[in-house]
This record gives C-alpha cells, sequence and structure tokens, in this order.
C-alpha cells in the first residue's frame, strides 16, 4: 500500500516532457530546453530510456499507466527482497515483519519516479548476486543484459556496480583469511568475471563511457548535497523516518549480539549505512541491501530465545498452531481486505487528475494555467523543486524557466545563484537582473515571497493558493504586468483563488 | 592522577597480535615480571593521546557561548541571581531559570583572571579530563593494551572535540564521564563509588542542565544489569542494586538543591524547544561534515567491534546504542556518544585482536608461528610518542592563547568594531541581530535591555527565540515584529537575508565591520520604486 501514491517527485513532469520531446525529434537533447539560465550546458542524459518509457505509457494510458507502472516496479524490488530473504529459510512471519518494517521505514522515498527502477534493479542485483553465491549456476550471467538496459535508465547502475564489486572484494578477502561464511571460491571468480562483463557493457549508452563520471559528478558536487533536500542527511526528527532508524538501530544490536553474518553482508551493511545516513534518498538503497540481513538476524535472536527458554525449562503449555485450513479461512478475508484496499489507494493514485486540488496543492498548475493565457517567452524564475513542472507545462507556450531539476545540467554556479536568491541573500535582485529575469512565481510564505511582498521594487501581479508572482516595478515590468492576464476570479475553494489559504484554514 | 591507569589497563602490553593472544595465556604467570615496564609505557601512551586530546578541546570563542556567561556571570557576583532574563528588550521579560548559574559565575571569574585564554585553557583541560574519565573507565578485569586505550582517546577527542570547548556540552562531556566511570566500578563490585553520584550530580546540576544525561545513564546501566540479573542469576555478581538505586534517588533529589528548585526540571523542557527553533545541536547529525563524519566512523566501528569482539557485554550495547540513538536525533550529543564509546571501542579491540589476530597472522602467511615474538621495539618509543605529543599541543595550544591572538580571533568572530561603533554612536538604542551574536553584544551591552534573543532558548525562552527566528526567516509579520520590539538598529553578519530584506524596505547601512563582516543599518523611509539598493559592504568602517 504505501509504494503506491500520486506524483510527489518534481522531476518527474520534466522527465515526462524531456520523453516527449526525444520522441519528437527523434533523438537525445544535446542541450538544455527548459531554461534561459543553461542553455548552452551540455546535457548527459543518463536517464534517456526512462523518460522515453514515461512518454510512451503517457501517450498510451496518460498519467494513471505511469503510476501503475511505476508501483508495480517498486512492488517488484520489494518481492525481490522477500526472494533474497527466503534464501535464508526464514520463518514466513518474520520475512512479513521485515517487509512491514522496510515498507514503513521506505515510506518518504516510495513513489512514481525513476530512483525506483534503480531501486528494483538494485534488489534484482543481490537476488542474483546471492543465489549465485550460495547454490552456483549460469543465472547470475542475467546481470550483463540487466546492467546493459540499467545503464540507460538510470545513473544509479553504478550503485550496483559498486555492490557487485564490494560483495566479490569481500567474498576475496574472507576465503583468503577463512573467514566462516566465505562463499567459495568458484563462485566468486565466476561473480568476477560477471562483473567485468557488466562493467564493460554499461558505456553501450548514448553518452559512452562518460556515464561513469555522471553519479560522480552529483555525489561530488557540494551545492547539490547543500541545497537538494532528498541529498542531505535523515532528520529523525521527522517521524516518518523513526522506523529507518529503528531498523538501522536494531540490526546493528542483533549483528553484535548473533555475531553471525556472511562478509558480502558485512559490506553491504556498512555501505549502505553510510549511504542512507549521508542522503536521505539513499534509505531506499539500504533497505534493498539490508532487509534480507535483518530478517535473517530478527530469526536468529528468534531461534536463540527460543533455546534459551528451552534450556531454562520453562516450557509451560505449548502453543500449537491452529489447523491449516482454518488459519486460510481466518486469513483469507484479511487478505481480500488488504487487496482490496491496496486496489483502492492504486486506483485512487491512477485517476488523480494533473489539474486536480491533489496536484495544485503541491505544484503551480495554477500559476501555469494562468500563465498559458499570457503573452509567450517569458523568462521566469522559479523554485528549484517546480522547474520541472513549469518546464513541462510552459516550454510548448515558449517560456522558460531559471532553474529545474537536472542538478548536474544546471551546474554548480547556478544551483548557488538560485539558492541566494531563494534565501534572499544580499545582492539576490542583482541576480535576477543579470540573469535576465522578467517574472518571479514562487510559493507563498516563504522568505523570498515575503521580501518581495514588502519591497517597493517588485509589484505582485498574481496569487493563488500555492504561488505569488512578481514583475519588476520598472517600467519594463510594468509593461509586462498589462500583458499578463487579470487574477482570475474564483470562489475561495478553488484552489486557483487567491484566497483558498485563508479560507482553508479558516475551515479547519 | 595518571598514577594507578597503566596498570589498570596492561599498559605495556603494545605488541603484535600473536604475542598478545599468548600472553593472555600466560598472565597469571607472567604478571609480575611485566607489570613495571608495562605499568610505565602505558601510561605514558595514553598521556600522549591526553595531550594531542588537549590541542583539539582547547577551543577558540566562536560560536561558543562565552560571552553570553560571562556577562550573567558578572551580573551574578555583582546583584545575585536574576528573577527575570536581563539583558534582551522582548516585551514580557522571561523568568530567570539558574540552569547554569554556577558555570556562568565560574567563566566570569576565569575572565577576570586571565582573560578569554585562561577560559579556554580550563574548559579545554575539563573536556580532556572527560576523556581520562573515559578511559578509566575500561573495564579492569579486562587488561586492555595502552596504546588501544590512546588510540581510542584520540579518536573519541577528535569526535567530541568540534562541540566542545567554552560552552555547557563541555560540562556535560565530563559529567557523563564521571557517572560512566562510576557505573563501571560498582560494576565491579566498588558499590561505594556509587554513592559519589549525589555529590556530583548535586555539582552538576548547578553547572549544567546535562545532568539528566548522567542520570538516564545510571539508571540505564542499573536497569541492564537488573534485567540481566533477573535472566541469569549466575552473572553480575559484583553489583549491588540497592545502593545504587538509593544513589539515583539521592542524586535526583539533589538535582533540587538549586536556586531554581524543581524549575530547573521544568525549564528542560524549554531546552528541548531548541529542536523546533533550528539550534544546530539540537538538530539531527548532517554527515556531509568531516567531524559528522568521524562520528559516524566511530559509531559504526563501535559495533563492528562488537561484532569482532566475539563477547558483547549487555551493558555496552545498552549504552552504546542509548547514546547512538540519542546523537542520531540530536548533533550536540555526540560528545557524549565519544564517551560511551571510548572504553569500548578500547576493550572490544583488545578482544578482537585476541580473537582474530592469530588467524590474520596465518593467512598473511605467518602460519605456523603464531607464537613468534615480534621484532623488538624501541622502549624508547613510548616516551619519544609522549614528547612529540608534548610539543605537538604546546604549539598548537599556546600561540592561541596569547592576549593578541584571542582579541585577533574575537574580532574575527564577533562584531568587535560595529559593536564600538553603537557604543560611541547609538549609546541606549535597541539592536535586532542574529541569535549568534546576541550573546557577544549582551556581553558589551549589559544593562537597558538592548538586545534581541541570545544562547539556548531556555537562556531567552523559547517565546523570544520564536520571534527571532520569524524576523530572520523572514515570516509574514517579521516587519511588523521589529516595530513592536521598538527595534530602529541593527547588527547584522553582511550576508544575512536580514541586511537584503531591511534594505530593501529603507533601512540604510551605517558602518561595515570588515573583521567580523558585519554591518550595522538604521532604519530609514521607505525608498522609491525607482530607487537603487544600498551596497552595505562599501559603507564606511565601523569606528568608536
Amino acid at each position: 500500500m504505501p509504494v503506491t501514491g500520486p506524483v510527489r517527485d518534481p522531476d518527474f513532469w520534466w522527465h515526462l516532457r524531456t520523453g516527449q520531446l526525444i520522441l519528437d525529434g527523434h533523438s537525445l537533447l544535446g542541450t538544455d530546453p527548459y531554461t534561459y539560465t543553461a542553455m548552452g550546458h551540455v546535457w548527459v542524459m543518463h536517464e534517456w530510456l526512462t523518460e522515453v518509457l514515461f512518454a510512451v505509457l503517457h501517450a498510451a494510458g496518460g498519467l494513471a499507466l505511469i503510476v501503475i507502472v511505476l508501483s508495480a516496479v517498486t512492488w517488484l524490488g520489494l518481492v525481490f527482497v522477500v526472494q533474497r530473504a527466503r534464501l535464508m529459510r526464514p520463518h514466513n512471519a518474520t520475512v512479513a515483519l521485515g517487509l512491514l518494517l522496510a515498507v514503513v521505514a521506505g515510506y518518504p522515498i516510495w513513489g512514481p519516479r525513476a530512483q525506483m527502477i534503480t531501486f528494483a534493479l538494485t534488489c534484482l542485483v543481490l537476488l542474483l548476486v546471492e543465489r549465485h553465491l550460495r547454490g552456483g549456476g549460469r543465472a547470475v550471467w542475467a546481470l550483463v543484459p540487466l546492467f546493459l538496459v540499467w545503464s540507460n535508465l538510470h545513473s544509479g547502475f553504478i550503485i550496483g556496480a559498486a555492490f557487485l564489486v564490494l560483495i566479490i572484494a569481500a567474498e576475496a578477502i574472507a576465503g583468503r583469511l577463512g573467514i566462516p561464511g566465505a562463499a567459495p571460491a568458484d563462485r566468486v571468480r565466476r561473480l568476477a568475471w560477471v562483473a567485468g562483463a557488466c562493467l564493460a557493457v554499461v558505456v553501450i549508452n548514448p553518452n559512452g563511457p562518460g556515464i561513469y563520471l555522471y553519479p560522480f559528478q552529483t555525489q561530488g558536487s557540494a551545492a547539490q548535497q547543500a541545497l537538494i533536500l532528498e541529498w542531505q542527511s535523515p532528520d529523525f526528527h521527522m517521524s516518518e523516518l523513526l522506523p529507518f532508524g529503528f531498523m538501522l538501530l536494531s540490526l546493528g544490536a542483533m549483528v553484535a549480539t548473533n555475531r553471525r553474518l556472511t562478509p558480502r553482508d558485512a559490506v553491504l551493511a556498512l555501505a549502505t549505512t553510510a549511504l542512507a545516513l549521508q542522503s536521505v534518498r539513499h534509505v531506499a538503497l539500504f533497505i534493498a541491501a539490508c532487509t534480507p540481513l535483518w530478517i535473517q538476524q530478527v530469526e536468529l535472536t528468534r531461534t536463540r530465545l527460543q533455546a534459551w527458554w528451552t534450556l531454562r525449562g520453562r516450557r509451560g503449555r505449548r502453543w500449537t498452531a491452529p489447523p491449516a485450513r482454518l488459519l486460510a479461512l481466518t486469513s483469507l478475508p484479511v487478505l481480500l481486505c488488504l487487496g482490496l484496499v491496496a486496489t483502492t489507494r492504486l486506483a485512487a493514485a491512477a485517476t488523480t487528475r494533473e489539474d486536480s486540488t491533489y496536484y495544485a496543492k503541491m505544484f503551480p498548475v495554477c500559476a501555469a494555467s494562468w500563465l498559458e493565457r499570457g503573452p509567450g517567452g517569458l523568462r521566469i524564475f522559479n523554485q528549484y523543486g517546480e522547474g520541472g513542472y513549469l518546464a513541462s507545462r510552459l516550454g510548448p507556450h515558449g517560456d522558460r524557466v531559471f532553474i529545474f531539476g537536472d542538478a548536474a545540467l544546471m551546474g554548480d554556479a547556478l544551483l548557488l545563484e538560485a539558492g541566494s536568491v531563494e534565501s534572499v541573500i544580499p545582492g539576490w535582485e542583482q541576480t535576477l537582473r543579470d540573469s535576465g529575469t522578467q517574472l518571479v512565481l514562487f510559493d507563498r510564505d516563504t522568505a523570498l515571497d515575503h521580501a518581495l511582498l514588502a519591497s517597493p521594487h517588485w509589484r505582485l501581479v498574481y496569487q493563488d493558493g500555492l504561488s505569488d508572482a512578481f514583475v519588476p516595478a520598472t517600467a519594463e515590468g510594468l509593461a509586462l504586468a498589462y500583458q499578463l492576464p487579470p487574477q482570475p476570479a474564483l470562489p475561495s475553494s478553488s484552489p486557483c483563488s487567491a484566497d483558498f489559504r485563508s479560507a482553508t484554514a479558516a475551515a479547519g | 592522577m595518571l598514577g594507578g591507569l597503566p596498570e589498570r589497563h596492561g599498559g605495556g602490553r603494545l605488541m603484535a597480535p600473536q604475542l598478545l593472544a599468548r600472553s593472555r595465556a600466560e598472565a597469571p604467570a607472567r604478571a609480575g615480571d611485566a607489570a613495571p615496564r608495562r605499568w610505565a609505557t602505558g601510561g605514558w601512551w595514553i598521556t600522549a593521546a591526553l595531550l594531542l586530546s588537549l590541542a583539539l578541546t582547547v577551543r577558540g570563542l566562536a560560536g561558543a557561548d562565552a560571552d553570553w556567561r560571562v556577562a550573567l556571570g558578572r551580573l551574578i557576583t555583582a546583584h545575585g541571581l536574576p528573577a527575570t532574563e536581563p539583558f534582551s528588550y522582548q516585551p514580557t521579560p522571561h523568568p530567570w531559570v539558574a540552569q547554569g548559574w554556577l558555570l556562568d559565575v565560574l567563566l566570569s571569574r576565569l575572565w577576570a583572571l586571565g582573560g578569554a585564554g585562561l577560559t579556554m585553557v580550563v574548559m579545554g583541560a575539563a573536556g580532556t579530563a572527560a576523556l581520562l574519565l573515559a578511559a578509566l573507565a575500561v573495564r579492569r578485569a579486562e587488561r586492555v593494551p595502552g596504546l588501544l586505550v590512546a588510540g581510542a582517546t584520540l579518536v573519541s577527542a577528535i569526535v567530541a572535540a568540534p562541540q566542545l570547548g567554552v560552552t555547557g556540552a563541555t560540562i556535560t562531556a565530563l559529567g557523563a564521564a564521571v557517572c560512566l566511570l562510576l557505573l563501571t566500578r560498582w560494576r565491579e563490585g566498588a558499590t561505594r563509588a556509587i554513592w559519589l553520584l549525589p555529590a556530583v550530580v548535586l555539582v552538576w546540576a548547578n553547572l549544567d542542565p546535562g545532568f539528566v544525561a548522567g542520570l538516564g545513564l545510571v539508571a540505564l546501566g542499573g536497569l541492564t544489569v537488573a534485567v540481566r540479573r533477573r535472566l541469569d542469576p549466575g552473572s553480575e555478581v559484583g553489583a549491588e542494586l540497592r545502593p545504587l538505586s538509593a544513589a539515583l534517588v539521592l542524586a535526583l533529589a539533589a538535582t533540587l538543591a538549586t536556586p531554581a528548585g524543581v524549575h530547573v526540571w521544568s525549564s528542560l523542557g524549554e531546552n528541548l524547544a531548541g529542536a523546533g527553533l533550528g539550534v544546530t545541536a539540537w538538530q539531527s547529525p548532517g554527515f556531509h561534515t568531516w567531524p559528522m563524519r568521524l562520528l559516524e566512523v566511530e559509531a559504526v566501528g563501535m559495533v563492528v567491534l562488537w561484532a569482532l569482539s566475539g563477547r558483547l557485554d549487555p551493558l555496552d550495547a545498552v549504552l552504546g546504542l542509548a547514546a547512538l540513538a540519542v546523537t542520531l536525533g540530536f548533533a550536540g550529543a555526540a560528545p557524549i556518544l565519544a564517551v560511551v564509546a571510548l572504553p569500548q571501542l578500547a576493550h572490544s579491540a583488545s578482544a578482537a585482536i585476541t580473537r582474530h589476530g592469530p588467524a590474520v597472522q596465518r593467512a598473511l602467511g605467518h602460519g605456523g608461528v603464531v607464537l613468534r615474538r615480534p621484532p623488538p621495539r624501541p622502549r624508547a618509543l613510548p616516551a619519544v610518542a609522549l614528547a612529540v605529543a608534548a610539543a605537538a599541543a604546546l604549539v598548537a595550544v599556546a600561540p592561541r592563547l596569547t592576549a593578541s591572538r584571542t582579541a585577533a580571533d574575537l574580532a574575527a568572530s564577533e562584531p568587535v568594531a560595529a559593536a564600538d561603533y553603537v557604543a560611541a554612536h547609538l549609546a541606549g538604542d535597541r539592536l535586532y541581530s542574529s541569535v549568534e551574536w546576541g550573546g557577544y553584544l549582551a556581553l558589551r551591552f549589559p544593562t537597558g535591555r538592548l538586545v534581541g534573543a541570545y544562547g539556548p532558548p531556555a537562556a531567552t525562552g523559547a517565546t523570544a527565540q520564536q520571534r527571532a527566528l520569524d524576523v530572520h526567516q523572514l515570516k509574514a509579520d517579521w516587519q511588523r515584529l521589529l516595530e513592536q520590539d521598538g527595534v530602529t538598529h541593527a547588527v547584522l553578519p553582511q550576508d544575512a537575508r536580514e541586511v537584503a530584506a531591511l534594505e530593501e524596505v529603507g533601512w540604510l547601512p551605517l558602518c561595515h565591520d570588515a573583521a567580523a563582516r558585519a554591518v550595522v543599518l538604521a532604519a530609514g523611509p521607505r525608498p522609491a520604486a525607482d530607487a537603487p539598493v544600498p551596497d552595505a559592504t562599501r559603507a564606511p568602517a565601523c569606528t568608536g
């Protein structure tokens, strides 16, 4: 249920629009078509295949089909997690508990977004590797075509490659040291050959070997790490992240107590813990790598406790499982109810229209509609997270935005400039002037919004439940204000009404 | 103080893993022979580590609480404890709670005696003392080599140091280390040690509200031992629960023996409000900075060593995980984690080396000669290390303590020149400022309630901090709040968003303090739409 929901990822919209542009032009976009600030920047399109898939799905079944497919992809990832956990033969109840915790811990991350492809493929890679190291076989060669596709879908393939290298190194060292639990040397050797082939095939993509550099540019960008929320460390004051904190601490405690884990699990746990503590978006990777380990450790703890209880002779009245038929009869209604709720939730998510109140509260839907009625070719300063939506809606209208969500394409300098304007750092007006900005469209009740409202140098020209729009109080700005459509007169119940916020506050 | 330390840690056993394994097995027979040399060398390593730690824990005053604490200490010394918060201009003065009055007085006395340099040294020494006490909390029966204790001390010093200095966190770290040591000794059977707890908490509660961490540490430790004894009646034979419970009750009662009385507890909630007010120490740690990455390494290292050591102590696990959980929620708790982790790192590492050392040696090609004696280590090595550490500490610390250096550091971190200008030209005017600089301005202008919020939320009250935050974040009513407070001047960092916003509405820069990158602004008439926005950095230099 939690992996299903409407679009929350602000980057989704420009991915969709980019896919449509690729299909229209039958070629990748060499430079950025959306902004007036990064027009000459060369675009490394590391997600081109995902974007094309989005466009194809959208053409076939609209937003609904994309939401359904991406929810299914996330769900598949969790199925792979369960399959890997089951290789250790735990009790079904332990698997269910682990899966439940994993789903709750990853709640801030789930949703229809390109990153879920990397989550599912990471889970699949780890499943195939675990199967190979436990039982051998040739199925592990399936990783080669998988990496070929992955490197065209999302730059997160580098995570999968790094996991492969880590696992091979850990198993090789453990085998050399004779550490118990190390995989047989011949299987590790075969895995090394497979990994070599995977690393070779990933260069078969429109960006060539340059694709290897892209993830490191993102990881190494101080501006991205500082300014983009999902790249920041988890804030454990948010209740949504407490399950992840619990999972992390309980895993540490159980590993230290049970002292039984394979070398590959140890390195994966250490690597994904470091990643998840560095950036909240990597909590998904922690879940992908550590959920089976958590399940295994719970199982070990349960077994130990059972043995200890027996040893102490406190058997008492033994619990006997109910007959299987009775269990099935009582479980069936519960499963049906859960299935019904999940289906309803998925249906609700899929049928949420782009112009619905839900999206209007999250993205500048109303402001985009207003701007579509005005003169085209505007240069709009926007919020970083809203650039993708505005580019998607206003690109065909000829308008360009200041910044959108491909941070690597934008570059650190532009990110910092946008950040300084958003934070109203002295010099912010100069940045807007130098960039040729004609209109500022920004969320209400933010520092920039209040600074603009207070300033005599700017004039408010539009207001809805989410956004305010301003033009400079200069001759050019006032001329533009004259050409812009008037503020729409709507009932206060509409999110496109200027009074929507106060009406909502009064109502509840 | 170091006298008994090396013997406890088996100090001289600075040897390769294979020899360590052998000497452990033979320890009872050989202990007497090797004791004097171990005693000496182990102590040298640990002393060297502590000297290096001193270089880390003696910290400058930038970002510290020193200014407002010294101002408060002077006020208390001269006029006694105030009834309401004495410096800020908030509409309704906040009732003042004597949370750390003794530290305020001590700091003001130190400042009067030896200026910023002496204050920095004494608080740095307190931070190092915390590490020493944590090192002493290594269980004696473990016979951990001194080199490992020294290594763990250095790691913890690096992790804790960024939060220490002239601040209440140093007292928290020191108190936590004392409590940890008392708990360890109590568990080893030295029951009388635990009776020191009420006295420690009595002093601590008057110094800093962090005493709650110490009480929590001891209570958690006692509870763990009690549960373990219940589950496994043969374990924890040395620990007597009744004295611990009695000492805890007395310690709880001792917390009421402060001028604040029972309010010392209710004001703790106000400290917690810091989480919602953006106080860095109350936020989750951001692991993009090096100090926090090191904290992560220490925490992960602690868990890995637990697993490698092969015999996790339940008390270690409970205290370690509790400290880690608190630190994940509040970055300011990093020194507590460092103190708790120090002895665990040392004895877990020792046990892990004993357990896996021979296998590692075999795998690396030394199979069959596991008990081979390693090449002789130069006997002078520990002495040389100690001399190098002492020289390094001296070179690192001494230059920072000179009057000229402390004055220069102060001028770079606090708006000294801007305050000189205010004193000369704007005497008696209320000043809006950042919370970080509010403390210095309180020190400079302690009378007349001329400054805004400063220090933690408990200092000026959560309401004043919220008002300051609303102006800082340019909330909807930011201009109205300034007008309500009758503020007509501001001392702000030149790159603060308030500078840009105030200039938009007509405030004018009066002067620019280049050393601290500060500007002094005065309210002015609302500008015309076509009037240019002034550049604060081009204002004349601030002079007295």
